[in-house]
């Protein structure tokens, strides 16, 4: 695998961690659950 | 708020309030309560006062009330699947809509649009949403819609996340690099009380049912590309 490759499986990779870390902060503050 | 009186122990009363909940067997105590098992998660059922504006009220369904009604759990699992989501519609939409724009609900004819990253399935009101996992014909029918094979994220009791496996191998995510994200999610996202799984699941469109996902080759295939 290419270096180019690499970087944009890693790259994708990490977006989509970082969609779900804001997905459920914004759960948190949108939804009062009880 | 005026909460109507119901009487518990008449089945024909409470049948219609009567919900599912997923929950994880080894944070939650089941054995006094009859449940249903979905792989190595189970199903538990409440019976739901009110769900409004984000405030639940419910009871628990035990063993005893099991009893009382004479009924069986296949009998309540089947009848819980049809109040279910009479009264707490199912949602399927895009993750980043949900976040940044204007979800709309492909269960309910809207065309799907691929939006290139995972979707959410949960319910109108986000509360105990994960328990669309206990509806093999939701599962069945979310695949459908996506034309694909799909991960099942369920990390909250909430919601599940769902990654269509063509967006997964175009991310050359595999389950394993799932697991990890979802165990970061849990760890600094998630309220203890609402985390549901740190495992990663799928569903495949050809068997059918609900499975703890295994390491394929398409991430091998992802990178070769």
């Amino acid at each position: 695998m290419s270096d180019k490759r690499k970087t944009e499986l890693a790259e994708a990779a990490a977006n989509q961690k970082e969609r779900m870390l804001a997905y459920y902060n914004a759960m948190k503050k949108k939804v009062v659950r009880k | 708020m005026v909460v109507e009186k119901v009487s518990l122990v008449d089945y024909q009363i409470v049948k219609d309030r009567i919900v599912t909940k997923v929950v994880n067997p080894k944070t939650t105590q089941i054995m006094d309560r009859p449940h249903t098992f979905v792989n190595d998660l189970a199903v538990v059922y409440d019976i739901e006062m009110f769900n409004t504006n984000g405030t639940r009220a419910s009871m628990i369904v035990n063993n005893q009330l099991l009893s009382q009604w004479n009924i069986s759990v296949e009998e309540l699992h089947a009848n819980a699947l049809v109040s279910t989501p009479q009264r707490n519609a199912y949602v399927l939409s895009n993750m980043d809509d949900e976040l940044w724009g204007d979800p709309v609900n492909f269960l309910e004819g809207h065309d799907y649009v691929n939006g290139g990253s995972m979707l959410v399935a949960s319910n109108e009101n986000k509360i105990f949403g994960a328990n669309i996992l206990a509806d093999n014909m939701m599962m069945d029918k979310i695949s459908q819609i996506i034309n694909d094979d799909m991960y099942i994220i369920p990390s909250s009791v909430h919601e599940l996340l769902i990654l269509p496996k063509e967006n997964a191998k175009d991310f050359g995510l595999g389950p394993k690099d799932l697991e990890a994200m979802v165990r970061e999610v849990n760890a600094t996202q998630v309220e203890p009380h609402e985390r549901l799984s740190n495992k990663v699941y799928e569903y495949n469109r050809n068997e059918k049912e609900v499975s703890i996902a295994k390491e394929t080759n398409e991430k091998v295939k992802a990178m070769e590309r």
